[in-house]
């Protein structure tokens, strides 16, 4: 899903006006399309489902800012799942880099609770949805036989 | 595996079949009086369940297969097998049952037709089997052979699937929200 197809879909000037601002001062500052897919779960309240962000509603309403945080929450989503399973282990390993948590703990409590899970947009398909996760989980395996095997002597 | 053999000889028939009788350009969709939704509904429509032609060809991924191959691990080799045997027993599962669906809804708007074409229908019939005789196939692969193996099936479903009218669903199509919250529980 390209911006252009973005751009179509963001009637609301508004929305596009935010949709815009959250790329240039948020979303383009974060490494890699897992960690942004993670920050973008994170503006979604558990309960409603609702997206939040205070500083955007300040300057353009939560309706627009509902609508942008959404699509690009769409759009992330889209192209992890049509990422291959070697592309989605590179987004894996951005994203433990970039985490302040050591690469162990990280990979335990994400193998182990799957917190990758709620990060799902609502109401995507399921297969796709299913996908993600399925090689979401293959990937996290993938890193964790890497560590924990001693690297090839020369 | 003769079993397997027999059913593909089966399905490569009808496949020739088929094609025979579907070699027809520019036929004309199913359901042509289907209503078309607002725009700005079929475009969020559209981002939520995306364009989902690529399922299939990412879940026989011989990309992906190749992938695990070379970690060399033989736990992750059976835990990729277990995981795509699982996703493509759930996609061929719901294509057959969406097949199945557009089929009925096609059968019940067909009854209040005044001029159906005998020929079109036992042609759009012969397809409906067809699918569904392909998902069948295709569970089978899966089951019994590497999880790519039925890719070039896969394919060839999407773009037969492809025939029927879009307007009437895709073939994969997305699933109610509530049935997605339930596969996640």
């Amino acid at each position: 899903m390209n911006r252009v197809n973005t751009r179509a879909r963001l009637a609301n000037p508004d929305a596009l006006k935010a949709y815009d601002d959250l790329w240039q001062r948020t979303l383009g500052k974060i490494p890699g399309d897992l960690n942004r897919m993670i920050y973008l779960a994170s503006t979604r309240d558990y309960n409603s489902g609702r997206y939040h962000h205070a500083g955007l509603e300040a300057t353009f309403g939560y309706d627009a800012v509902k609508q942008a945080l959404e699509t690009a929450h769409l759009d992330i989503f889209w192209k992890l799942t049509r990422s291959s399973l070697e592309q989605l282990v590179g987004e894996l390993e951005v994203y433990i880099r970039s985490s302040a948590e050591s690469p162990e703990e990280l990979l335990r409590t994400w193998r182990t609770l799957q917190p990758y899970r709620v990060a799902i947009p609502l109401e995507v398909d399921a297969m796709a949805a299913q996908l993600l996760l399925s090689n979401l989980k293959l990937g996290l395996e993938v890193l964790q036989k890497r560590r924990s095997q001693p690297p090839a002597r020369p | 595996m003769n079993l397997v053999i027999l059913l593909f000889v089966l399905a490569a028939v009808l496949v020739g079949t088929l094609l025979y009788f579907l070699r027809v350009k520019d036929r004309p969709a199913i359901a042509e009086n289907a209503e078309a939704g607002s725009l700005n509904a079929q475009a969020a429509k559209a981002a939520r369940h995306g364009d989902l032609q690529f399922l299939g060809d990412a879940i026989f991924s011989k990309g992906d297969w190749d992938f695990i191959r070379g970690e060399d691990s033989p736990l992750l080799t059976e835990l990729f097998r277990e995981e795509r045997r699982g996703l493509a027993a759930r996609w061929l599962n719901h294509s057959a049952e969406r097949i199945r669906s557009i089929r009925e809804d096609h059968l019940r708007n067909s009854r209040f037709s005044q001029d159906l074409d005998v020929l079109a229908e036992v042609k759009l019939l012969g397809l409906f089997v067809y699918l569904i005789t392909l998902c069948r196939c295709m569970s089978l692969v899966v089951r019994v052979a590497e999880p790519t193996a039925p890719r070039t099936l896969a394919l060839h479903f999407e773009k037969m699937a492809g025939r029927l009218a879009p307007e009437q669903g895709a073939v994969v199509s997305p699933l109610p929200a509530e049935e997605f919250r339930r596969s996640h529980s």
